[in-house]
């Protein structure tokens, strides 16, 4: 049907270290730390690295599979309905589209209930949603090409608005609660690093968005790029917490991240949270947009359902959503059901697939997409 | 098609734009609400008086300050409760400065703390402080100061100039929340001329008051807490002959280094301190000529301090409070920490105090 093959349509490599940096690096952000540090404490660090040494190994993994394909059938679709047959690719397929949306829906709810608890508590939050599902339509009715630009925008603004942030917060840090190193059992950190590799669920996206890298086999060091980027900003924001924070504080604390900015004020602007919160718009577009667009593109492969139509439809399927899971102990839900889900749908599948993948020819011919 | 398609995307622009021009709706102007900056609790026979100081902004450049109080049976509806006497509404957003009486401290600030790091809307900042009188009296005695924020500023400039460790919000947090230290304010106290002054520092046990560090124990405890650049104390010397010999330091810069000499069931610190001085000012009989005069002179102020040191830790440790934040120093250095155990043992815990002073000469030979 297509053929991502005109330079319209596809990227650059570097292109790829946006988008996949911001697949890993969501809502989370705001408050991986309490989770992590909860069993872990000051070990915490070791859990995030380890975590990110395993998304590595995905990575590694999914380009392990994706070379083993015929270039126009490297992809989650094509990919699933080889190895797995037409009727249970389908199905399978269909999952992860589930998947993608529940993900963009989950960083959506999280990231309005923030706003709402944080900035606006009286505020009607439906002009807060229509602006965004606007701008998220915008966004992903554009192509492959508007989403990578809107990454682009989404990752500068943590580095350019976050990080320098970190340098007032210094004189309040405690960098004696880093002592003493690896004061927890195996088992402590093994929980550690199993809550924070589900931030990471996000890496799938590499499957899907593979096809439309330019020579994607040589875009590796940008995905390998894209996770030490990740595992650097994690590592850098449960520093700051737990030596901001006393060890009871922080698991009493719900944000760590804002809570550590709003100790900040420059000249004119005394509550710099407000800021972070608002530049965190777009770093949530984008997140939302390329669960969206996986989404929307998966499905036109597997059901040839036209992306607009099907972006429409999860908009309005969002809407109705969003007016249903309203409390914060629902929205607590979705998002652990998620991750828990995740764990199995992407850290368990990669493996599995890489292995069939090991044992069946070097290039399938895909049957299908033709 | 691409020109629908295109129509579509300009429209959603549009409709973008309008939309976050729409979003600048909720501003408040400062002379049509009622901007609490200030604000105190305290005890009073069987309930809580709450009270706020606003400032009115009603002319040009002027500030003036109205007091609010009210009588409530708790602590958690200071808010709604003064809300029931303002003409405009409250907004506590920039409050920055908490004042406890001394009876309500004694009686535990816990729950003020509570309610303060749970709302977003009370900033980081915020500094807290406890008055010898009743909160509402201290911030009278401000009154005529034209400055609502003056007791913050006051704490504020003696924390960056002198001789207090003032913490805001977010450090008492850390402390009170902390396994390992306990919290300590500012001490507010009037004086004869019924100013509000800083009257020491205000020991907690926990969420209670339990007694008040003063005069050159508040330098101490920021001493003994932190890397200092700012300070002053005044050495009583031993009188030799007339009249009492003074000595007035002041601090360049001092370090605290604590070494853990045995954890054991009974922990022992051994607690140096580097310290750079210089002369403010000296009685006219203290002559300090040579080089071996200085020399003395810094034996002199050395064994001072670590007397004076020795005895603010021993006087902690009498009542079982831990300002300087020992457990803190044991837990980060010991594996398997136990907050109880150490607090268990801590009246008998061995402190050994050692300062090295060096002397800066100023510019004329005494």
């Amino acid at each position: 049907m297509d053929s991502p093959k005109s330079d319209k349509f596809t990227l650059s490599p570097i292109h790829l270290f946006f988008l996949l940096y911001v697949s890993l690096v969501g809502a989370g952000l705001m408050d991986f730390q309490r989770y992590v540090s909860a069993s872990s404490g000051q070990d915490g660090w070791i859990a995030v690295l380890a975590a990110s040494l395993f998304v590595v190994l995905m990575i590694w993994m999914m380009y392990g599979i994706l070379s083993r394909q015929a270039p126009p059938g490297a992809n989650l679709v094509d990919v699933n309905r080889r190895y797995f047959g037409k009727a249970i690719g389908a199905a399978l397929n269909v999952c992860f589209v589930v998947y993608f949306l529940w993900g963009a829906f989950v960083t959506l709810r999280f990231y309005l209930q923030v706003i709402e608890v944080w900035i606006f508590p009286e505020m009607n939050q439906w002009p807060l949603v229509i602006c965004i599902f606007a701008l998220l339509y915008y966004t992903v009715s554009g192509g492959i090409q508007t989403v990578a630009g809107i990454c682009f925008w989404g990752t500068l603004s943590i580095f350019l608005f976050v990080l320098p942030q970190c340098l007032p917060v210094l004189p309040y840090l405690h960098p004696h609660n880093m002592t003493p190193v690896l004061d927890h059992s195996a088992a402590e950190l093994f929980d550690s690093t199993r809550l924070m590799a589900r931030q990471f669920l996000g890496c799938l996206v590499l499957m899907a968005v593979f096809p439309y890298i330019k020579e994607g086999g040589r875009s590796s060091k940008w995905s390998y790029g894209a996770a030490g980027a990740a595992a650097f900003i994690y590592i850098l924001m449960l520093l700051l917490a737990l030596m901001y924070f006393s060890p009871q504080q922080l698991k009493e604390t719900v944000w760590p991240t804002l809570s550590v900015v709003s100790i900040i004020h420059v000249p004119l602007m005394q509550r710099l949270e407000y800021v972070v919160l608002n530049m965190w718009l777009l770093k949530m577009v984008s997140n939302i947009s390329v669960g969206l667009w996986a989404a929307c593109h998966s499905l036109k492969q597997q059901l040839r359902i036209r992306p607009r139509i099907s972006l429409a439809g999860a908009l309005i399927g969002f809407l109705i959503l969003f007016y249903l899971v309203d409390d914060p102990g629902d929205t607590r839900r979705i998002i652990s059901l998620y991750m828990k889900t995740g764990e199995y749908l992407v850290f368990a599948y990669i493996p599995i697939v890489f292995v069939i993948s090991r044992f069946s020819g070097k290039t399938g011919t895909s049957q299908v997409g033709k | 098609m691409r020109g629908r398609r295109n129509t579509v995307r300009r429209v959603a622009a549009l409709g973008l734009l309008t939309l976050a021009a729409g979003g600048c709706g909720s501003s408040q102007i400062v002379d049509r609400i009622a901007l609490v900056q200030t604000a105190g609790y305290d005890r009073a026979e069987g309930h809580i008086v709450t009270s706020l100081q606003v400032g009115e902004y009603t002319d040009k450049d002027k500030t003036k300050i109205k007091l609010l109080e009210s009588d409530s049976t708790n602590s958690f509806d200071m808010m709604p409760q003064l809300n029931l006497e303002t003409n405009k509404p409250i907004e506590y957003g920039q409050m920055k400065m908490m004042l406890f009486g001394r009876s309500y401290a004694e009686h535990g600030i816990g729950d003020v703390l509570k309610i303060l790091s749970r709302d977003v809307k009370v900033q980081s900042r915020c500094l807290l402080a406890v008055s010898e009188t009743t909160a509402l009296e201290a911030m009278r005695a401000t009154s005529n100061t034209d400055d609502t924020l003056f007791l913050m500023n006051m704490i504020w400039q003696n924390t960056k100039t002198a001789n207090l460790k003032g913490q805001n919000l977010q450090q008492i947090l850390y402390g009170y929340h902390g396994t390992g230290s306990d919290i300590f304010l500012p001490y507010i106290t009037i004086n004869k001329q019924h100013r509000a002054q800083l009257g020491g520092v205000a020991l907690f046990k926990d969420d209670r008051v339990v007694a008040v560090a003063r005069e050159a124990e508040v330098l101490y405890l920021k001493l003994l807490s932190e890397r200092s650049r700012e300070g002053s104390l005044l050495v009583k010397l031993r009188a030799s002959g007339g009249s009492q010999p003074y000595l007035l330091l002041r601090v360049l810069s001092s370090h605290p280094k604590f070494k853990l000499v045995s954890a054991g069931p009974v922990p022992s610190i051994r607690i140096r301190v580097a310290m750079t001085v210089m002369i403010k000012s000296i009685s006219e009989t203290v002559k300090i000529e040579n080089e071996a005069e200085a020399k003395r002179l810094e034996r002199v102020i050395k064994r001072y301090v670590e007397t004076g040191m020795s005895d603010f830790i021993a006087k902690c440790q009498g009542l079982r409070v831990d300002p300087i934040g020992f457990g803190d120093f044991v837990r980060t250095h010991r594996r398997g920490w136990d907050s109880v155990a150490f607090y268990e043992a801590y009246p008998s815990m061995k402190t050994e105090v050692r300062v090295s002073v060096k002397l800066l000469q100023s510019g004329i030979i005494d």
